[in-house]
């Protein structure tokens, strides 16, 4: 099933040879594609053919396209059906979205297209040459473009081919669009590097078929981050020194003693009770209490609350600083430049 | 004025200042009560008993309005002769340092037995200091007022009349709740020092007090 294109090969590669160098591909598509509308299509394969291998290295598709279309549709004309869809696969596998032109060319010529384009799983993508946005909103968006229906995988890999991000798995039909949010499939932010963007076209079983790779060399932007507020120091002392406890005890010994002794003085001649006594004796005890208990270092309520009260107010300025950190280094700018595609394919191409 | 009306009244009085104070307290209590009675006609006389009282301080800023009501039935020591004593204070402090207040005001007392009343008005002026001796927990004071001004349905001119009070302060941590232990004499001379009595009461009083 193949001997048809090996002979088309072999039968043109002499004339192809020697003026390969010489000749402009663009004019040589334009008379291939005069040849055929006059039908005379041994001489339009041989321009279309030698065109074709002069396109090869070349980026610009569209003509590289034009040229295969007109090359197989000389084959279906020329009697050569298999090689004709050996070109039309080529053609899917260089342009997956590409569709004929159903005014220029006939249904037996279509008919052979959709057929080969059917059998030929081939996702295009569509990417801006420089994308900058801020992590966390799907800023980089890819537009894919498929040959047929058929399931892919979407994913974001290192140059060592580990998946930093599955962006898609699933079924194309005409056409796909994958955004991605610049962040890794853990959430955190992609750093600086280059990576690939990979499309995998999976056959029916499930193994990649082809694989569209396209370069990313990401830089992701450095931020400004707010300084993390210190811990305050002008704090309010917390415990009460024990000097007020010699208060207490000269307090309480002399106001007991008042109390216990002036009424005494007050009405000397009058037969007093002994409450008096009683009474000084509590003021007394009281302060030696006082005394005792005072020298111990006693908590200051007030002080503590209001310690309380910055500290809460320092760790919840930590808190926003650190939240607002965060939130500038996971929406920091990421910028993805985009390299030319390639493309590796199980059937060769 | 009988005790009990002079009770209505002085509650009546209280209630709507102390609604207006930004600081008060109201304490109930209880408290012995001892007079002492020395005169050339009856020579010493003494009465005890056990009587109840409710007091009162209402302040805003620096002033301190204090009220106090007491009311106790007194027995004499030796005979059978029964008196009701009631006492009445309205006075109005200010404390220009922490730990000292000055103030004054009239301070009501009056006999009830069984031949009539004897009513006495005394003008006092005060003096208070304190000590804080654990705060917030206890605090003592001394008060010393003198009379300065009085009129009495008693026979003699009023010469001198002097006082003291000494108390403990008790509060339970930061809940309103506190207590007052007290001891106070009081001193009045009349007739050239002829007549002499003096007034005597050891009590505690519990109550609330906001701020």
């Amino acid at each position: 099933m193949r001997r048809g294109p090996l002979l088309l090969l072999a039968a043109l590669l002499p004339a192809v040879a020697a003026p390969l160098g010489a000749q402009d591909p663009d004019s040589l598509v334009a008379s291939g594609v005069s040849a055929y509308r006059n039908l005379e299509f041994d001489d339009a394969a041989g321009f279309l053919v030698r065109a074709n291998a002069l396109l090869a290295s070349r980026p610009d598709t569209a003509l590289r396209a034009r040229a295969l279309m007109y090359l197989a549709a000389v084959e279906i004309y020329r009697g050569h059906g298999d090689s004709a869809q050996t070109v039309f696969r080529n053609l899917v596998r260089l342009a997956p979205g590409y569709r004929v032109d159903r005014l220029v060319f006939p249904p037996e010529v279509t008919s052979v297209f959709d057929a080969a384009r059917r059998m030929t799983p081939a996702v295009g993508a569509t990417v801006l040459p420089e994308t900058r946005f801020p992590a966390g909103t799907d800023g980089f968006t890819t537009r894919l473009i498929g040959s047929t229906f058929h399931q892919i995988r979407v994913d974001v890999q290192r140059p060592d081919a580990s998946v930093v991000r599955n962006l898609y798995a699933g079924p194309i039909g005409d056409s796909l669009s994958v955004s991605w949010d610049g962040r890794t499939g853990a959430g955190l932010p992609i750093t600086t590097g280059r990576y690939w963007l990979v499309v995998s076209s999976l056959s029916p079983a499930g193994a990649p078929a082809r694989v569209l790779r396209v370069p990313l060399d990401i830089v992701r932007q450095e931020v400004d981050t707010l300084p993390i507020p210190l811990e305050p120091r002008d704090l309010l002392p917390e415990q009460r020194a024990a000097r007020g406890s010699w208060e207490s005890l000269v307090g309480g010994l002399l106001l007991g003693a008042v109390t216990a002794g002036a009424p005494s003085a007050l009405a000397s001649d009058a037969s007093l009770s002994s409450g008096r006594f009683a009474a000084g004796t509590a003021i007394a005890v009281a302060g030696v209490v006082g005394f005792v208990i005072g020298r111990a270092e006693q908590p200051i309520p007030e002080n503590i609350a209001a310690n309380d009260s910055t500290r809460t107010a320092w760790r919840a300025g930590v808190a926003a600083a650190a939240a607002e950190n965060e939130r500038r280094r996971v929406t920091a700018e990421v910028r993805i430049r985009t390299g030319p595609p390639q493309v590796i394919d199980q059937e060769g191409s | 004025m009988k005790p009990t009306r002079t009770l209505v009244l002085l509650i009546a009085w209280c209630l709507p200042h102390a609604a207006m104070a930004q600081s008060g307290a109201l304490r109930v209590g209880v408290a012995n009560a001892r007079v002492e009675r020395i005169s050339p006609v009856d020579g010493t006389r003494s009465f005890t008993g056990v009587g109840f009282g409710i007091e009162g301080a209402f302040g805003i800023g620096p002033a301190t309005l204090g009220v106090r009501y007491f009311e106790s039935p007194l027995t004499a020591d030796e005979v059978t002769d029964e008196v009701n004593l009631v006492e009445g204070e309205a006075l109005l402090w200010v404390t220009p340092v922490r730990w000292v207040s000055v103030g004054g005001g009239p301070h009501i007392r009056a006999y009830t037995e069984a031949g009539g009343t004897e009513r006495w008005v005394l003008w006092e002026l005060r003096a208070r200091g304190g000590a804080d001796l654990l705060r917030p927990f206890l605090g003592a004071y001394v008060e010393g007022w003198m009379t300065v001004g009085a009129s009495a349905d008693v026979a003699e001119p009023l010469d001198a009349g002097r006082g003291l009070e000494g108390g403990l302060r008790i509060a339970v941590g930061r809940l309103p709740f506190s207590a007052r232990l007290r001891y106070r004499v009081e001193r009045l001379e009349l007739g050239d020092g002829v007549r002499r009595e003096t007034v005597e009461q050891v009590g505690i009083a519990i109550g609330i007090g906001w701020r």
